[in-house]
């Protein structure tokens, strides 16, 4: 048995940093954390220094892979992790206790995330996923002195072990008409195999399971409410990194392990994607709080994602990973700038950003590009992901998806419309300055120009993304 | 100037003066000023450099630049013009300029961010005009679309909220249905020619399935229809500019609507000659709600913004009624006619500003005998009605007598109707002139002031001469014009009727 575990370097530092930071967590006073908030990042970095050149292959006998796959959506976590984690710092005041743990269960999340990434095997992919799933139910109830935030955690909490009983029920259907759990041995048994009972039962059961992490309908409940309660560095992870945790895995399963019978899950992922997609986009419209409308928004993001996974090809995936890319940069810039607002104003209300761009332009401006990118308009890069995804769909003939899915960034292009007009159209009510400090300003500069870069010069990281895509199949 | 990327000047332009303007501050009005002036001033002189450097004799697609964008997927940034493109883009670099120095007069709050979004706008409809590849096309498209929104809804008047929400999402619900059909047209060019990819002439060199071209017609036809406005989506259009502040109703209804126009010709026909004779047909009927549906509504407004609004989508309809006729000088007129509308609306819309800006009314009630306190203003005005009702001299009279002698062979019910919207327009636009400028003066208007500066008067007198220009010497456009439309006559005319 091979064990190869320098492929597992990142992943080791990564769980190094927060096992440091707990230790010294021991030896430290009540009061600030912004030191383990530092000391995680440069954890991070070196995590990201590991994996610059990181070799592929497989260790701890198969049941990890590295590929280029994996390495990249190790990157986009990282980068995450470098933003959440700043995220955290600029929060730190409403935490009241256990700060330092805060930190730490991120970082512990992450490392979950980035196991995930490097599944092969249904065993594996359980006990990553709940590694990551204890603790974000943790995370979600962390500042228990708001209601709110308790009946957040709760719902987390509950919808979760739902779900992953339908996981845990559907693998074990699938593992009863294969014999196996590896997903390349799967697949093998598979290739013969006509879809029985067992089979699309299990099917069924699997992927309604994976929706919880994506948000997406039928388990989208959850979202709305934990998005609004949830410490908002919390609900900026579960946004950017859980959705993407969820996809990897998803591709994984399905392009790995099921793609010899595609046809019995095609039509199931289709019919998710365009109600995910309805529903979430027509949900968001009449939301007055900001986190809310982002997760209904999020719901019908995750719908975009389930149509290029219904597509099921290499563009299709490249599409996936694209969409995550420039979703990443989005959504936690404007983040950034929902917390700088909240510290300042203390509200999340959309009615209360009333005259931003006059008070501060630069937030107001990551708003703007931010949203407009997941709403999907040009020259930011989320319209080209959106694109790809809408050509991938047309390629494969999925054409109901496809208007579906351009009506409704038309709608999405409503409700985020809604906020720029409550930023840039309407008087505000006191007009002082809300001051950023200079590093958010620096890093909120970086995440726009990201943003652009990837929709006006596209071309280089879309070529090495699709390159990528194509290990999948 | 060989070698020297013309049409990405024209484009990079409003561009790089965005970018200068971020750093500047508010309070450097002048500066902010002279920055867009000189911009737009660079654009025109390049625009009207194009117009008298385009080989005639040669035609065909001149100036062109080509640079990968994203190769995997056959997009390049391939920028070109031919006369028609020159026309259109001559026709915006005229209205920004003017508009420029409109807004200068008119716009009194938040001015940098005014010139910045107007800018933007501006380098989108330049960039719509010049492309030649498909997906570019759009992105260019939507870059003048989205800074609409604040223009309209910062800037703008009465119901601006709604009017500008209303015409942002309409205009992206049909510029979506267009990139569906676009799509569709990648994906089934690419598998008919092997190679994949969005550039407009290469796939304008294959001859598609007959039934393809038919279906794949309609959602470009209805996406670009849109923004024309065909009617029946025509219902942001008078709303927005009645919104809109002076300058952006004179891109909106000058530029804009000509975009959708420029794309159901040179996508939706230029491409799919079969599903134009099959569609075309059909546009030349709704035309007619156009001109009639939109004439007889103008006649009926009292807010000379919703008058001007209301005619310009019935202008539209003559058109879109030469672009029906499928013939030389029908397709020829229509051009002509979208580069006279666009100057005489914009002039109409910059002289109602200059009134609005002082007396915040619009309604034709409110005012009478303007002329003795206005008197260029009214002589302005004055020619703009004639323009408008197709006097001979200027520039619309040239170019309605086109589309009439183009559509009568084939259209001649349609033709005659539409030969009555002219009177339709003359009644309106002499009332309007009549009421407002004519008759006792007030005296709840002494104070009105005449536009006696420079700046004031700059725009309006550019606009008229131009339509003077080209109502004495139409040559000088329909030559450069003609050699755009024979080609993509002649494509459409190869394949058999029926």
């Amino acid at each position: 048995m091979q064990m190869n575990l320098q492929l597992m370097t990142p992943e080791f530092v990564m769980l190094g940093t927060a096992f440091l930071l707990l230790i010294l967590e021991l030896f430290m006073f009540r009061g600030s954390r912004k030191v383990t908030g530092v000391i995680g990042i440069i954890g991070t970095c070196i995590a990201g220094y590991t994996l610059i050149g990181a070799g592929t292959g497989k260790a701890v006998g198969g049941l990890f892979i590295q590929d280029t796959v994996s390495i990249f959506f190790k990157w986009l976590f990282l980068v995450i992790t470098v933003l959440i984690l700043y995220l955290v710092m600029m929060y730190e005041e409403k935490i009241r206790n256990w700060r330092g743990e805060f930190y730490v269960l991120i970082i512990f999340a992450i490392t979950g995330m980035m196991f995930l990434s490097s599944i092969t095997d249904f065993v594996g992919f359980y006990v990553s996923l709940e590694f990551v799933a204890v603790c974000l139910y943790v995370l979600a109830a962390f500042t228990n002195d708001n209601p709110l935030t308790v009946e957040a955690g709760l719902k987390y909490l509950v919808t979760g072990a739902l779900a992953s009983g339908f996981l845990v029920y559907g693998i074990s259907f699938i593992y009863g008409a294969s014999g196996a759990t590896g997903f390349v041995e799967v697949a093998q048994s598979l290739k013969t195999a006509d879809g029985n009972g067992f089979l699309i039962v299990g099917i069924t059961l699997l992927v309604i399971g994976l929706t919880f992490k994506i948000s997406s309908i039928p388990f989208h409940v959850w979202a709305p409410d934990v998005y609004q309660g949830a410490p908002t560095p919390v609900t900026a992870l579960l946004a950017a990194s859980s959705k993407a945790a969820g996809f990897i895995v998803i591709m994984r399963i399905l392009f790995t392990g099921l793609i010899h019978i595609k046809a019995e899950w095609i039509m199931l992922v289709s019919l998710i994607s365009g109600a995910s997609l309805i529903f979430g986009n027509l949900a968001a419209m009449p939301q007055k709080d900001i986190k809310r409308l982002i997760a209904y928004a999020g719901i019908g993001s995750a719908g975009y994602l389930l149509m290029a996974v219904a597509a099921a090809s290499a563009l299709g995936a490249g599409a996936i990973m694209f969409y995550l890319l420039t979703y990443v940069f989005a959504i936690l810039g404007s983040f950034i700038a929902i917390v700088a607002f909240n510290n300042s104003e203390g509200s999340d209300l959309v009615e209360s950003y009333a005259g931003l761009s006059r008070r501060s332009p630069l937030l107001a401006a990551t708003l703007f590009i931010g949203l407009l990118s997941i709403a999907g308009i040009p020259p930011l890069g989320g319209f080209i992901a959106k694109f790809y995804i809408i050509a991938a769909a047309v390629k494969e003939g999925l054409w109901a998806l496809a208007v579906i899915g351009v009506v409704m960034a038309v709608v999405a292009m409503y409700y985020f419309l809604l906020v720029v007009k409550s930023m840039y159209l309407r008087p505000p009510k006191n007009t002082d300055p809300i001051r950023v400090d200079l590093t958010t300003r620096a890093l909120l500069y970086f995440i726009n120009a990201v943003t652009i870069f990837l929709g006006v010069y596209p071309g280089p990281v879309t070529d090495w993304v699709m390159d990528i895509a194509r290990v999948l199949f | 100037m060989e070698g020297f990327p013309v049409i990405s000047a024209i484009i990079a332009a409003p561009l790089a003066a965005v970018i200068i303007l971020l750093f500047l501050k508010d309070e450097m009005l002048w500066l902010v000023r002279a920055i867009s002036v000189a911009t737009t001033s660079f654009c025109l002189a390049l625009s009207l450099y194009m117009l008298w450097a385009y080989d005639k004799g040669k035609g065909g697609y001149q100036f062109v630049e080509r640079i990968e964008w994203v190769k995997s997927l056959g997009i390049s940034y391939h920028v070109g013009v031919d006369g028609i493109s020159i026309a259109m883009i001559v026709l915006t670099a005229f209205v920004i300029f003017t508009g420029v120095f409109v807004s200068w007069v008119g716009v009194k709050q938040r001015v940098r961010e005014h010139y910045i979004f107007l800018l933007l706008l501006v380098a989108g409809v330049f960039g719509v005009f010049a492309s030649l590849d498909l997906l570019f096309f759009y992105l260019f498209y939507e870059l003048a679309v989205i800074p609409m929104y604040p223009l309209i809804g910062i800037w703008g008047s009465a119901n601006r909220e709604y009017a500008t929400m209303k015409l942002t999402l309409y205009l992206s619900f049909g510029a979506v249905f267009a990139l569906l059909g676009i799509l569709s047209l990648y994906f089934v060019a690419g598998a008919q020619s092997g190679v994949y990819t969005f550039d407009m002439l290469a796939i304008s060199k294959l001859t598609l399935e007959k039934g393809y071209q038919i279906k794949v017609f309609l959602p470009l036809l209805f996406g670009f229809g849109v923004l024309v406005p065909l009617a029946p989506f025509h219902s942001w259009s008078p709303i927005g500019h009645a919104a809109a502040p002076s300058a952006v109703s004179m891109l909106h209804a000058g530029v804009l609507m000509k975009l959708g126009a420029y794309g159901i010709l040179r996508i939706a026909m230029g491409m799919l000659p079969e599903g134009a004779q099959f569609w075309m047909p059909y546009v030349a009927v709704l035309c007619l709600i156009n001109i009639f549906y939109g004439g007889l509504v103008a006649m009926s407004r009292k807010d000379m913004k919703f008058m001007i609004g209301y005619s310009s989508s019935s202008h539209m309809g003559y058109v879109l009624l030469g672009l029906a006729t499928l013939n030389y000088i029908g397709v020829n007129g229509a051009v002509l006619l979208m580069f006279a509308h666009g100057i005489m609306t914009a002039l109409a819309f910059s002289l109602i500003g200059f009134v609005y800006d002082q007396s915040h009314t619009r309604m034709m009630y409110d005012f009478s005998g303007l002329a003795k306190k206005l008197p260029f203003v009214a002589i302005a005005f004055a020619i703009m009605g004639f323009a408008s009702s197709g006097l001979p001299g200027l520039a619309n009279f040239v170019a309605e007598l086109m589309v009439f002698i183009g559509a009568f062979k084939d259209y001649p019910f349609q033709t005659v109707i539409a030969v009555f919207g002219i009177i339709v327009t003359a009644t309106y636009m002499l009332r309007c002139l009549r009421d407002v400028f004519f008759r006792e003066p007030q005296d709840r208007w002494d104070d009105l002031r005449d536009a006696t500066t420079f700046v004031e008067r700059l725009p309006f007198v550019v606009l008229i001469v131009v339509l003077f220009v080209v109502g004495f010497y139409p040559a000088i456009l329909v030559d450069i014009i003609n050699t755009g439309v024979v080609p993509l006559v002649d494509k459409i005319n190869a394949v058999p009727h029926g």
